[in-house]
């Protein structure tokens, strides 16, 4: 009678460990499901992730924006650039039919347009590559999000 | 170049005027608040869905906890239980041996006494038998009555030597 | 195959009968003149109805009333949401929050330029963006508007968006002309960079067309075949992404005025 009750409560002890461990794994995975798809649905994570996509999850709906090819680029440069000294030129024009002083002020003026022309097409590019390494930056962190 | 007729420039910017501003109008009136509303919805939509799920989630949890928490009570009740039982079980079966202990203690004790009474039974009668045969021995012997003084003391004697 | 004469040959004989430039003539469909400006129904005015009534029947329609219609978008309700959380998500990028009073302008601007674009890509279309007169409106508005929005925002201290931060003040006023200049050239870029991409386009399409019809299709004539189709899709993408540049820059126009961001 003795060693039968001994048995039995040996017996419960372990068994109540591996029923608890085992159980809780199933909703974890859950609590894990929830996250991602709030994620994908660019709602913030009620609960803290700690392999959060980024700073915000809704900025990259414009990953898929088109990256202008360089032909487009060069487009867009030389346009900046003409623009530029075009609306310098007609200033400059402009000014000497007013004031009479005919060849004067489009000769200043002229310049300052190629000038303003420089300084678009620098800012441009400027732009042009903070978009491309912007994209290449997202483009790293979503590799490293795939991987973890 | 056709683009440089000025005398088309008049109409092409009258209609686009009228074009634009008509699209602008159907745009910020019609078309763009009724597809932000329906995205709108959309969000709120999925976001109430996540948080039922959430709290479901969180309830399913709970009622874990407490089925634990049940769980573990039930357990070490019938571990209280079962104890108990040992506990009491070995109570009784203790108190059984010691009675019957004590039983088999006084029956040893009293059987122990008879067998020394009857011991002591036996002895004298095994003086006065020794006695009574030393008495014939002796007048059968000598033929003459022996003494039975002398006697008594040589069968107390040889008896305490022996014993 | 025929010879690579009578091929040179009907070409440069086709190259001159087919007027590339013809497709951007404008016609009076219904001459009209109101207060003594000519204010005619021309096939541009046309095209930019059809525009017009697409862009809001497609966009109001495609979202049904219906009740069922917010979560399970059909096909042409998810091209609409597609639009405009693509342009949502420019303005988001460029602009932030408080750029959202101004998202229907420029949504409006970009799907009116976008489908402007691709409607006269259609055999026989007329395309009012390969005007300048056109592109150099549309810019106009934007600039105008970006100009009026920084004034009413930041009244006088807007000039500041011309004084940049860190040069020598004996520099200071050559480089406010050249910012001048060179905000002055935004609107002429903005429409020149449309104008120019959709003429170029659309001539280049009716060369090779030209082609096609006077080699004849058996006849050699499916090389420039086979090329027209390749410039058709390179123009589709063509069209998207002047809707787009023109969308972005606007953004980033209305962006400079809002918070006088220093370059």
């Amino acid at each position: 009678m003795h060693d039968e009750t001994d048995k039995r409560a040996k017996r419960d002890q372990p068994g109540t460990i591996s029923g608890r461990t085992a159980r809780p794994d199933g909703l974890d995975g859950f609590a894990d499901k929830l996250r991602k798809v709030r994620v994908e649905a660019g709602l913030k994570a009620e609960t803290p992730d700690p392999h959060a996509t980024g700073p915000n999850g809704q900025a990259d709906d414009v990953d898929d924006a088109p990256r202008q090819n360089s032909f487009g680029m060069a487009m867009r440069l030389s346009t900046d650039l003409v623009a530029a000294v075009l609306v310098g030129g007609f200033i400059g024009w402009m000014l000497d039919d007013w004031l009479g002083t005919k060849p004067v002020l489009l000769l200043i003026f002229f310049p300052l347009g190629v000038a303003a022309g420089i300084v678009n097409v620098f800012r441009t590019a400027n732009r042009m590559n903070q978009q491309s390494e912007a994209a290449n930056s997202d483009a790293a962190d979503d590799g490293s999000d795939n991987r973890s | 170049m056709p683009q440089l007729e000025f005398g088309d420039f008049a109409p092409q910017l009258i209609w686009l005027a009228i074009t634009f501003i008509l699209l602008y109008i159907a745009m910020s009136r019609v078309a763009l608040p009724r597809i932000g509303h329906v995205l709108e919805e959309r969000r709120t939509k999925i976001a109430d869905d996540l948080d039922s799920a959430d709290r479901l989630k969180r309830e399913a949890e709970e009622a874990l906890t407490a089925y634990e928490a049940a769980l573990a009570q039930a357990r070490a009740d019938a571990h209280a239980i079962a104890a108990q039982t040992r506990d009491k079980l070995a109570a009784e079966s203790a108190k059984e041996r010691s009675t019957l202990e004590e039983k088999l203690e006084a029956q040893l004790a009293e059987a122990e006494a008879r067998i020394a009474v009857v011991r002591d039974e036996a002895m004298n009668n095994v003086r006065t038998v020794a006695a009574d045969v030393t008495a014939e021995l002796v007048t059968k012997l000598t033929g003459q009555a022996a003494d039975q003084a002398a006697i008594d003391t040589a069968v107390a004697d040889a008896l305490s030597s022996r014993s | 195959m025929s010879s690579p004469d009578h091929g040179a040959a009907a070409a440069a004989e086709g190259g001159f009968h087919i007027d590339p430039m013809h497709q951007f003539e404008i016609s009076r469909i219904i001459p009209l003149e109101i207060g003594g400006i000519d204010a005619s129904f021309t096939n541009s005015a046309l095209w930019m109805v059809i525009v017009a009534v697409t862009a809001t029947l497609f966009l109001t329609l495609s979202v049904g009333a219906s009740k069922s219609r917010a979560l399970v978008p059909s096909r042409a309700q998810l091209v609409s949401e597609m639009a405009y959380e693509f342009i949502a998500g420019i303005m988001r990028d460029i602009v932030g929050p408080s750029g959202q009073k101004f998202f229907p302008i420029i949504f409006t601007l970009f799907i009116f330029i976008l489908l402007c674009n691709l409607f006269g890509m259609l055999p026989y279309a007329f395309t009012p963006t390969s005007h300048i007169i056109v592109t150099f409106a549309l810019a106009s508005v934007v600039f105008i508007g970006v100009t009026l929005v920084g004034i009413f925002k930041h009244g006088f201290k807007f000039v500041k968006l011309f004084i940049p931060s860190g040069v020598p003040v004996w520099l200071l006023p050559l480089i406010s002309v050249i910012e001048v200049i060179s905000y002055l050239s935004r609107p002429i870029s903005l429409s020149v960079r449309l104008f120019a991409n959709m003429l170029a386009g659309h001539t280049m399409l009716k060369v090779f067309a030209g082609f096609i019809v006077s080699l004849g299709f058996i006849g050699g004539g499916f090389l420039p075949f086979f090329f027209a189709v390749a410039l058709t899709g390179l123009e589709v993408l063509v069209a998207f992404l002047q809707a787009y540049v023109f969308a972005v820059l606007s953004c980033i126009y209305l962006n400079d005025a809002l918070h006088l961001h220093d370059h």
